[in-house]
């Protein structure tokens, strides 16, 4: 299971000035999700993501976060991509603000997929050449392109490996 | 330096929770810890290295822990690993 395989055209949501809240990114996430899948319910859905942030930050570093839940009745993982204008804390005590989200929603006993497809994700994301892509897209088609391109190794990537001591 | 193979015994393997379990582990101590499995070499410390592993259940993972208190580190890395990251399955 790979991003280009997960990731559609219409789950990605660029540059939202409107979001100013985690709750506001969650509610985004199963809105993505319900569009997708008509089966899904909204409120079900929601509360998997709050009882997964309940249990520990989903925030990762670098300004990303991933909440993500495992759900019934669905078939293969939706993956929802969004970058904020506004980033936001993920969790009171986090100083490092958040304004890269991939929600991942995953059926319950796809473990192995869940896992792949996190692999794929953040094998991406520890390219700094890719976050910035994703921070400069200003519309949701040159977000989506950004998200599917592969990473480049760059000078700075480099340069960021050796400052995450 | 301490090498020792430790192999992935949960259900859910090094998912987020796992990784962020073992990425605050690893943190713990001032020892460096890489993880290698076949071509790949990660920091255990970093959390996108860490999740971009993908290890699932019976993934064997050599440790590689280096410096002060590379002993406790390499001892809580076991007891977390063995634990199954304290989730039970």
């Amino acid at each position: 299971m790979t991003l280009d395989e997960l990731l559609k055209p219409d789950h990605v949501i660029c540059d939202d000035a409107n979001i100013m809240s985690k709750k506001q990114v969650l509610d985004c996430i199963v809105k993505c999700a319900c569009e997708h899948d008509e089966k899904l319910n909204y409120v079900e859905v929601l509360q998997a993501l709050i009882r997964r942030e309940r249990l520990g930050s989903t925030a990762i570093g670098h300004g990303i976060a991933i909440p993500h839940a495992r759900i019934p009745d669905i078939d293969q993982p939706i993956v929802c991509l969004l970058t904020l204008h506004n980033a936001l804390s993920f969790y009171e005590e986090e100083t490092v603000a958040v304004d890269i989200i991939f929600g991942i929603l995953a059926p319950i006993e796809a473990t192995d997929a869940q896992l792949a497809i996190l692999s794929d994700i953040t094998k991406r994301l520890q390219h700094k050449s890719y976050r910035d892509n994703l921070r400069n897209a200003k519309t949701n088609e040159a977000l989506y392109q950004a998200a599917l391109a592969q990473p480049q190794d760059t000078e700075d990537d480099q340069k960021d490996t050796d400052n995450l001591e | 330096m301490i090498k020792k193979t430790l192999t992935i015994s949960n259900k859910l393997g090094l998912h987020a929770r796992a990784s962020m379990k073992l990425v605050d582990t690893a943190s713990r101590f001032q020892a460096s810890v890489t993880m290698h499995i076949g071509g790949q070499r990660v920091d255990a410390k970093d959390m996108l290295q860490t999740m971009s592993l993908g290890a699932n259940k019976g993934t064997q993972i050599e440790f590689i822990v280096d410096g002060p208190n590379e002993t406790e580190s390499m001892q809580a890395l076991e007891r977390l690993i063995n634990d199954k990251f304290g989730e039970g399955e």
